[in-house]
């Protein structure tokens, strides 16, 4: 069969059992969802091992993953993939290179205020393990870079939600209906407390006189907390939908340090998330 | 409703202005700032100022005089470029748009190899070209000759595999790798792999990790592992080596002195013992320097050269004759085994 027609079939299929329309069911207390995303970074670096200068641009990317939730805990994971081009600028010249971030999410947290009506706590743990791929090439024998962050710390999270009954309006002879809007809001703050930077003492695939390559392990360097710093959070507005699936926009920010003596490395990221909740229960 | 989520929004916004507080900024780009940064780094990275006897400190006061914050990029470039010829490494290098500084290994010994010279003498116009190699049977003698003119081309287990099985009943095998300037470290754990029967310890590296001058890993010992089709463990090999011989090439000629039936004859090779990295100026300007060390499995440190086995150079009197005299004793070598 045509591969268009395939296409077409997949993703009408898909788009169909998404936004399926059903009544809004607010009350519901358990929800497992399959997330699908888009997302658009804007990502800054500065890796003092081979360059003191601030590299930034843009990147686009995909976010995989699952959470799910209720009136006592939310838990899941998400997996992100990021590929773009960044930018260091001097007064005469400017570079650039190619950037790859990937970066696995898990988290548990549990509800703090069950008795509460008007919002919900969640407090919890999150590891992340984010890999920076770099690739710079006026960088002759470090051209490869690969960084590590391996991070444990504490999660927390507000959440409110605003339910919008609809109306029947008669204007005339012409029937109005305004359909339920159900919406919830939530920011999350992650306080990372525990860290593991993985990263060669230098820092490309031909420096290693021994024919060992970019992935071996011997080679890295074993960071722990109190020499890094990071902090990210995240704004999300969900649109419920009718038959319990979800749109999600998110905008995350993500910062991290770390300083030992003879290596300093620091990055922040921004990133807008577009995502779609599928209801799997 | 809306302007709650807009408060949200903005309430998020909050943590981000701190992100400059917690970010350094991209130093700054003036000729003092991109001095200092550069002695600074290889201060604390650069892996022979011990083993050459350099005083860093000393060459920073020679230099740091040179500089202004009024003078110009080539002004700059030249006073970099004459304190990285400091430290004697065909490793170190400071690259600009406009101009590359290095250091010229290959001058310190006399010119030992003369393409013309094997081509019209020593080999056929009929010789092959097996992936990066040059070679055929040398002319009168039952000996293979093999032409590697870079460590930058790949080599592949079927070239090699292909030129010993072209050459299997030959009394021995000649080497050729002078003037080969260096390339990548891993084309030589191919070659070796057709050359030992056996896992074979070949040298030692370790790599500076640390601020301070004794900051070193632990030694980390590297092995050639036999793979291939083929091997050619039994017969002799000859290895050619002059002061062009380098980085790579030295690291190989490094490994031959761990494996019985080679033997390195010629000059000493032009050393680069030392792996490189690279890092960028606060100007953009890019430069290149050594960060490890490799030495023989008993402790020696060549980075200055790989002594040959047998030490030989060309002589003006056979060159003119159609000779090349280090050819010439790795012939007479394998015919004498």
């Amino acid at each position: 069969m045509n591969k268009n027609v395939i296409f077409f079939i997949l993703s009408f299929s898909f788009f169909s059992v998404a936004f399926a329309q059903k009544e809004i069911d607010k009350d519901s207390t358990q929800a497992n969802y399959l997330i699908i995303a888009p997302e658009f970074t804007y990502h800054k670096a500065i890796d003092n091992l081979i360059s003191p200068l601030l590299y930034k641009g843009s990147m686009a990317g995909i976010k995989l993953g699952y959470e799910s939730t209720n009136n006592k805990r939310k838990y899941g994971f998400t997996l992100d993939g990021n590929l773009g081009l960044l930018k260091a600028n001097t007064d005469y010249y400017e570079f650039s290179a190619t950037q790859v971030n990937s970066e696995l999410n898990v988290f548990y947290k549990l509800r703090m205020n069950k008795n509460s009506s008007k919002f919900s706590l969640y407090a919890g743990f999150e590891t992340r393990f984010r890999m920076f791929f770099h690739y710079n090439p006026n960088l002759m024998n470090a051209a490869l870079n690969l960084t590590s962050v391996y991070s444990n710390g504490l999660v927390a999270s507000i959440h409110k939600d605003w339910f919008k009954k609809g109306k029947n309006n008669k204007i005339w002879f012409i029937k109005i209906n305004t359909r339920d809007r159900y919406l919830k809001t939530s920011f999350e703050l992650g306080l990372p407390i525990l860290f593991a930077n993985l990263r060669q003492p230098v820092s490309t695939i031909s420096d290693f006189s021994d024919g060992q390559n970019l992935w071996s392990v011997e080679s890295y360097s074993h960071v722990q907390f109190n020499k890094a710093f990071a902090m990210n959070t995240k704004t999300s507005i969900d649109y419920i939908l009718h038959n319990g699936n979800a749109l999600r926009f998110s905008y995350l920010w993500n910062i991290y340090k770390f300083e030992d003596a003879g290596y300093k490395y620091q990055s922040a990221y921004h990133m807008i998330v577009f995502s779609l909740l599928v209801k799997l229960n | 409703m809306k302007t709650k989520i807009i408060s949200l929004l903005l309430f998020s916004l909050l943590f981000i202005s701190c992100e400059k507080m917690i970010l350094k900024e991209q130093p700054s780009e003036n000729p003092t700032e991109v001095f200092n940064y550069l002695w600074n780094d290889l201060n604390e990275r650069y892996s022979y100022f011990e083993y050459k006897n350099i005083n860093w400190d000393n060459i920073k006061i020679k230099y740091q005089s040179q500089i202004n914050d009024n003078m110009s990029e080539n002004q700059l470039f030249e006073v970099l470029f004459d304190m990285l010829c400091e430290l004697r490494d065909g490793h170190v290098n400071l690259i600009s748009p406009f101009n590359i500084s290095r250091y010229e290994f290959y001058l310190q010994g006399q010119n030992n190899y003369n393409e013309r010279l094997i081509r019209e003498n020593y080999i056929t116009e009929d010789y092959y070209v097996t992936g990066p190699f040059i070679n055929d049977k040398i002319i009168n003698h039952n000996i293979g000759y093999i032409r590697y003119d870079s460590f930058m081309n790949t080599v592949s287990h079927y070239s090699i595999d292909y030129m010993i099985a072209r050459f299997q009943n030959m009394d021995g095998l000649i080497l050729d790798i002078r003037q080969n300037g260096g390339g990548s470290v891993t084309n030589i754990f191919t070659i070796l792999s057709h050359f030992v029967d056996e896992n074979t310890a070949i040298y030692q590296s370790h790599i500076k990790n640390g601020p301070e001058p004794d900051d070193f890993s632990d030694f980390q010992i590297a092995y050639a592992e036999p793979d291939g089709q083929y091997s050619w463990t039994k017969k002799p090999l000859v290895v050619l080596v002059d002061r062009g011989s380098f980085s790579a090439s030295s690291f190989f000629a490094l490994a031959t002195k761990a494996i019985p039936n080679i033997t390195l004859i010629g000059d000493y090779t032009g050393g680069g013992l030392g792996a490189p990295t690279a890092a960028q100026l606060p100007n953009g300007w890019t430069y290149r320097f050594s960060v490890s060390q490799t030495l023989t499995l008993s402790g020696y440190n060549y980075e200055n050269g790989v002594p040959p086995d047998i030490y030989c150079t060309l002589t003006e009197s056979n060159v003119s004759n159609g000779k090349d005299d280090i050819i010439e004793t790795a012939i007479q070598l394998i015919e004498n085994q």
